[in-house]
């Protein structure tokens, strides 16, 4: 195997790039790098999956394409959100959409 | 621990993941985050999983960033600088980190060897039990799209 690396390194990269994504969704206020802390946050999970899997069975694998699946459809409902807004709006400001409330 | 091709490979995924939420442009932030994405899907590759890492690069590095790129170029760059809340925010991570790995050391996780599963295998396993939820996932993403949609028209009818 290429990267010879015990479960707790591979835990130990999950957790950092969770950490980066958790920092990246409470200081930034720009919509697309809100967008990328999350993809980062679903990442970390699916690494976990991914480990876990090659530790026990490939069930975590199979669930590892789910998630990638409904992260792509997130990011791509998300941008068509920021776009709408854009357009309506001229600026998106996380704080003060408040206009999909109805 | 790790040899150091994985800590290697670990330096560059969160030094891209840092430098896509610091860069002042949106493109190199951009550019930044489809480094992150690929050194991701090297990692499945190094887990003997390349189906994985396949769709990891074809769906996120490939999709997810044109996506990402059309909107940039849509509605330009705008870059605010983070207020005070970055150092709240930098803390609350950094615990987090903390004591994760903490409990992941604690924790009874045991040192299994790896396994290395053929595609054949992930297939047959595949369709025999999650064949099912697969068109589960298939009514939810319709579900969404219908939703999405009724939002769309409900905003219309109210102009």
């Amino acid at each position: 195997m290429l990267l010879e690396a015990d479960v707790h390194a591979y835990l130990f990269l999950s957790f950092s790039l969770l950490a980066v994504g958790v920092y990246g969704l409470l200081s930034r206020r720009s919509v697309i790098r809100m967008l990328f802390a999350v993809e980062m946050v679903i990442n970390a999970a699916n690494l976990n999956l991914a480990i876990f899997s090659v530790q026990r069975n490939v069930d975590g694998e199979i669930f590892a394409f789910f998630t990638i699946g409904l992260a792509a459809l997130e990011a791509a409902v998300g941008l068509a959100i920021v776009i709408v807004f854009y357009k309506r709006f001229g600026e998106v400001i996380p704080s003060k959409i408040r206009n999909l409330r109805w | 621990m790790g040899n150091v091709y994985f800590w290697i490979i670990y330096a560059i995924i969160i030094g891209s993941a840092i430098i896509a939420l610091e860069a002042t442009s949106l493109l190199w932030a951009a550019v930044s985050f489809v480094v992150l994405l690929s050194e991701i899907a090297l990692v499945y590759f190094g887990l003997n999983m390349p189906v994985l890492g396949g769709v990891q690069l074809a769906i996120y590095a490939g999709g997810v960033t044109i996506l990402v790129l059309f909107a940039i170029m849509m509605i330009g760059e705008s870059y605010k600088k983070p207020g005070g809340k970055a150092v709240r925010a930098i803390v609350l991570s950094l615990i987090l980190l903390i004591l994760g790995t903490l409990f992941s050391f604690l924790s009874a996780i045991d040192t299994l060897p790896f396994k290395a599963y053929s595609t054949a295998f992930l297939g047959t396993v595949f369709v025999e039990k999650y064949s099912f939820f697969t068109i589960v996932l298939g009514f939810i993403v319709s579900a969404l799209l219908y939703m999405a949609n009724a939002i769309i028209t409900k905003k219309r009818e109210a102009k």
